[in-house]
């Protein structure tokens, strides 16, 4: 069957996947773009939680399709029972970094910026509020006679509550979210301690919306006894230790009716402590939840979801695209499957089993082959041992060979499965493949061959681009440009080894305070992978690492963990260069090559070699 | 901070600066700096040879006191002493006390002029971001409506020169205020001469929509190349690419106004320029007068570690200049306080 991508043949219009940002999007563009994978619905409760997620992960997307005005034009029978019963109303707070780097004092520590941050972040809790009253007003009030009166008495009240010092009077909401801007917006920065005018925004944070919420909930004739209201803080990986005391206060005295959901970078939300002294938050629901957003590649959740996007967007172009997949879009060789594109590109006797075990016991160690002496007779032991362990490595090391020849060119890394793969589970890099997929099919046919072109660039180009991630970006480069030629070589060498992308890190490596924090930026940019516990708890020595599958495809490695090695380090560090006080950042080329050539890091084969 | 208005804003052409010099009475107080540069006494060297001497020309050099000693710089203070000109000590991280200094300097060369104009002239090309992108609302306010203030800006060779990747904590807002929940942004990035600083700020504003702005090739056909070839990845993601004519100021600095009021009906503008420092100059300017609730000028610092390298930046010979009229304390304040008496909020 023709792939359905064949159908953008000459299409000259603007790429639809070329927004990959949902900051911004409208609330509209949001709706029709989402696809609720189960944390979302799982997010609507009553406990604090921090959504820990890489950067295109999709926090932005769940946090604004919580507030209420998101979720009541979003058509799906949990939302419509969510919609009617309302005992969740959610609000969102983008807290980015224009917002955190205008704020004023700069010059005063943030210790003392307390007062001025929670005014701030208040503001912005009661404009989002605003919006969403306005939808809540709508949505319980149909007769307009009776929500103009509704709305004039919220109005009036919150005037009160947060403009007692206006002369204007406000007439309708937008009014007060003009009031709001201007007081934000003309209040001076103020030290904690000190005199200010901000009366009604001020205090603790989300103080004066806590306050509020009770008679907002009778006015609205909601239930105030079980109504929550969800307040969505994003981007909270701008905030600084002190900033997220603020927060923890909170979570630690649980404000009812207002649950927090904080959206975050792994690793950015570190402090437990609050803002008084000795108390401090503990995770794990005594306090707080954390939750991960990112979803594993292989979940059927996450074929889902790029189906939904990538058929959302594409009609935007032509609306009979409503019902496409991946698999349809692409084209299907043979079951999808990697020795269906194996066979595309290598002969057919190659492809065959057992040719390919013979090739493969031909590259095995002695140890190896004189165990498949031992079990050849047992087949499922042989199939499992060898052809479904070793194959994978075996089409890699081929297509590798065969795409170094001259005028030879493969189609290894193509189809559904492995795009889906080198998007790693992040919507956002996903949406980027498909831009790049849609480029080309505008003027070409999207064959095997030519998707691992595109694959393979857009690879090659996003490791590129990892240099410029702020600090550490050139020391990460250097280690997944390290780390993957090794890998690569467990995969090419002279001996077929078990290889995949997984390895783990020596703690002699993970004392230098500038190669831990490299990977930490690394796996906050889906660069690099690590196991759930870790995301919570830390990296260590015991952390299961893998690279990213883009890494697997500039280097050719198998996409899979297999048989993980240990990064080691061949010579003790030199102090001081790597010791985080003497640290400079951001980190420098030549001071990323001096570490690694300080490091000589190699990897400790494994034992079943 | 006071907002300028540029009374009479108007790109100045060096070499018609230089031939009407014979032609004027002006007094004139230059102000420049010394540092590890060569191109730090170009534009000096290239008018001394045209300006009267002392007193109808007095200048006021600030001589780093960072990486003292280092490249050119010995060679640019034995410049300015072979003028007769001693160098005031200064960090360039110490902002406030240069500015003291230069509001010193033009009361003084006020007070001699009596009632006759003066001429004020800045060779901003070696100064550091905060220093000049202050100084034209300093020097309007101090100077009167008859006086004049001329920028100054000696061409770099910068093909060659690395620069460190940035961090969030490098990203300072010089100008504006970001609203509360802006209904849309644009990010309008300048793109200065390193692909990895620029991507570097890229993925920290994580931008939706993006605006990307460069100088004009102005026949450099170099720098033409390395542009087209370095950034292709950032083009792609822009939805509007422009070229700024470096070499007029005025009009840079007014497409970049345009910029910002027209993407500003959208939404929030964030203007990060980070490319040539006339593009910075205009990229704050442009923020500081329009006063566009919503439009924020990011400054992304450099920030000078133990291991950072400085570079002998050679002129090429060209400068680039604009002039404006002082307003005589008529300039306006920024965001007035709050009055302590109840009133109306209104924008």
């Amino acid at each position: 069957m023709t792939p359905e991508a064949a159908r953008l043949r000459g299409y000259e219009g603007l790429n639809p996947f070329s927004e990959s940002q949902a900051r911004n999007y409208s609330d509209e563009k949001i709706v029709s773009e989402f696809f609720p994978i189960s944390l979302y619905w799982s997010l609507f409760n009553d406990q604090h939680e921090v959504l820990l997620g890489t950067r295109g992960s999709g926090k932005t997307v769940i946090l604004r399709m919580l507030s209420y005005s998101c979720l009541r034009r979003f058509s799906h029978p949990t939302a419509e029972d969510l919609k009617h019963k309302k005992r969740f109303i959610g609000f969102y707070i983008p807290l980015h970094l224009e917002f955190l780097a205008s704020l004023e004092g700069r010059d005063v520590p943030d210790e003392k910026r307390l007062e001025y941050f929670q005014f701030a972040v208040n503001c912005s809790a009661a404009a989002s509020l605003l919006h969403e009253l306005k939808a809540l007003l709508h949505d319980q009030f149909p007769s307009t006679d009776t929500r103009l009166g509704a709305e004039k008495r919220v109005i009036s009240y919150l005037e009160r509550a947060w403009f007692p010092e206006a002369s204007e009077k406000a007439a309708q909401l937008d009014d007060l979210e003009r009031f709001t801007n201007a007081v934000y917006r003309r209040e001076p920065f103020w030290s904690d301690g000190d005199a200010h005018t901000a009366v009604g925004l001020s205090g603790r944070l989300l103080l004066p919306i806590v306050d509020v919420l009770p008679t907002l909930s009778s006015m609205l004739e909601l239930d105030t006894d079980a109504t929550r209201w969800l307040c969505c803080l994003d981007e909270a990986e701008f905030l600084t230790d002190p900033f997220i005391c603020c927060i923890n206060e909170f979570m630690r005295s649980e404000k009812r009716p207002v649950t927090l959901k904080v959206a975050t970078l792994p690793f950015k939300y570190q402090t437990r402590e609050t803002l008084t002294r000795g108390v401090s938050v503990e995770p794990g629901g005594n306090d707080f939840n954390f939750r991960l957003v990112d979803l594993p590649s292989r979940y059927k959740e996450f074929s889902q979801l790029t189906d939904h996007i990538l058929a959302t967007r594409l009609c935007r172009i032509d609306e009979s695209f409503a019902n496409t997949t991946l698999e349809a879009f692409l084209g299907r060789v043979g079951r999808d499957r990697p020795i269906d594109y194996f066979a595309g590109s290598a002969t057919d006797a190659e492809s065959e089993a057992e040719n390919r075990l013979k090739a493969i016991l031909k590259s095995l160690s002695a140890q190896r082959r004189s165990h498949y002496q031992m079990i050849k007779d047992d087949s499922e032991l042989v199939e499992s041992s060898y052809l479904r362990r070793y194959s994978p490595v075996y089409y890699v090391r081929r297509m590798k060979e065969l795409d170094s020849q001259a005028n030879r060119k493969v189609g290894w890394f193509a189809g559904a499965r492995t795009a889906r793969r080198v998007a790693d589970g992040n919507p956002r890099r996903f949406i980027q493949i498909a831009h790049d997929l849609v480029e080309v099919a505008r003027k070409d046919r999207l064959t095997a061959t030519r998707q691992h072109e595109i694959i393979s660039k857009f690879a090659r180009r996003q490791l590129e681009i990892a240099a410029g991630l702020p600090d550490f970006g050139r020391l990460l480069k250097e280690i997944l440009e390290s780390v993957g030629k090794m890998l690569a070589d467990r995969i090419h060498g002279r001996v077929m080894l078990d290889g995949g992308c997984g390895f783990s890190v020596d703690s002699d490596v993970l004392d230098s305070p500038m190669f831990r924090d490299a990977l930490i930026l690394g796996l906050a940019y889906s660069y690099l992978f690590c196991d759930d516990r870790s995301m919570h708890d830390g990296i260590s020595c015991s952390t299961e690492f893998r690279v990213a599958y883009l890494s697997a495809v500039k280097h050719w490695i198998t996409m899979r963990k297999g048989d993980p090695p240990k990064l080691m380090a061949g010579r003790q560090l030199e102090l001081p260069d790597t010791q985080r006080s003497a640290l400079e950042m951001p980190v420098s080329t030549e001071a990323s090559t001096s570490l690694l050539r300080q490091l000589d890091l190699f990897l400790e084969e494994d034992q079943g070699a | 901070m006071r907002s300028p208005q540029l009374r009479r804003l108007q790109t100045a052409s060096f070499s018609q600066w230089k031939e009407s010099i014979a032609r004027s009475d002006y007094r004139r107080l230059c102000i420049t700096v010394s540092g590890y540069e060569a191109r730090a006494r170009h534009w000096a060297e290239s008018s001394v040879g045209v300006l009267p001497g002392a007193p109808a020309t007095e200048w006021l050099v600030a001589g780093f006191t960072d990486f003292d000693g280092k490249l050119s710089r010995q060679e640019n203070d034995r410049f300015y002493k072979s003028m007769g000109v001693g160098t005031v000590s200064c960090s360039s991280r110490q902002k406030e006390s240069f500015l003291e200094s230069v509001k010193e300097a033009v009361r003084l060369a006020i007070e001699r002029a009596g009632s006759s104009s003066i001429e004020v002239h800045v060779d901003y090309s070696c100064m550091p971001r905060l220093w000049y992108c202050r100084l034209p609302g300093l020097l309007e306010q101090a100077l009167r409506i008859e006086d004049r203030v001329f920028f100054w800006y000696s061409r770099g060779d910068y093909l060659n020169v690395k620069y460190r990747t940035a961090g969030t904590s490098d990203f300072e807002v010089f100008a504006g205020k970001p609203s509360l929940s802006p209904r849309f942004r644009t990010h309008l990035l300048g793109l200065g001469f390193d692909r990895i600083r620029s991507l570097s700020i890229w993925s920290v504003l994580d931008p939706q929509q993006l605006v990307c702005f460069y100088p004009d090739a102005m026949g450099d056909e170099d720098y033409a190349a390395k542009m087209a070839s370095e950034y292709a990845d950032i083009f792609a993601r822009a939805s509007f690419t422009c070229r700024l004519p470096m070499q007029f100021f005025d009009s840079a600095y007014s497409q970049l106004r345009d910029l910002i009021r027209d993407f500003g009906t959208l939404g929030d503008v964030v203007l990060v320029p980070d490319g040539p420092k006339p593009l910075v100059l205009a990229s704050s300017l442009a923020t500081l007068t329009l006063k566009t609730p919503g439009a924020v000028c990011f400054h992304v610092s450099r920030r000078r570690t133990r291991e950072f390298t400085p570079v002998d930046v050679r002129a090429t010979g060209s400068v680039l200049g604009f002039s404006f009229r002082g307003a005589g304390g008529e300039g306006t304040r920024d965001d007035p306080p709050l009055p302590r008496e109840p009133r109306g909020y209104t924008i």
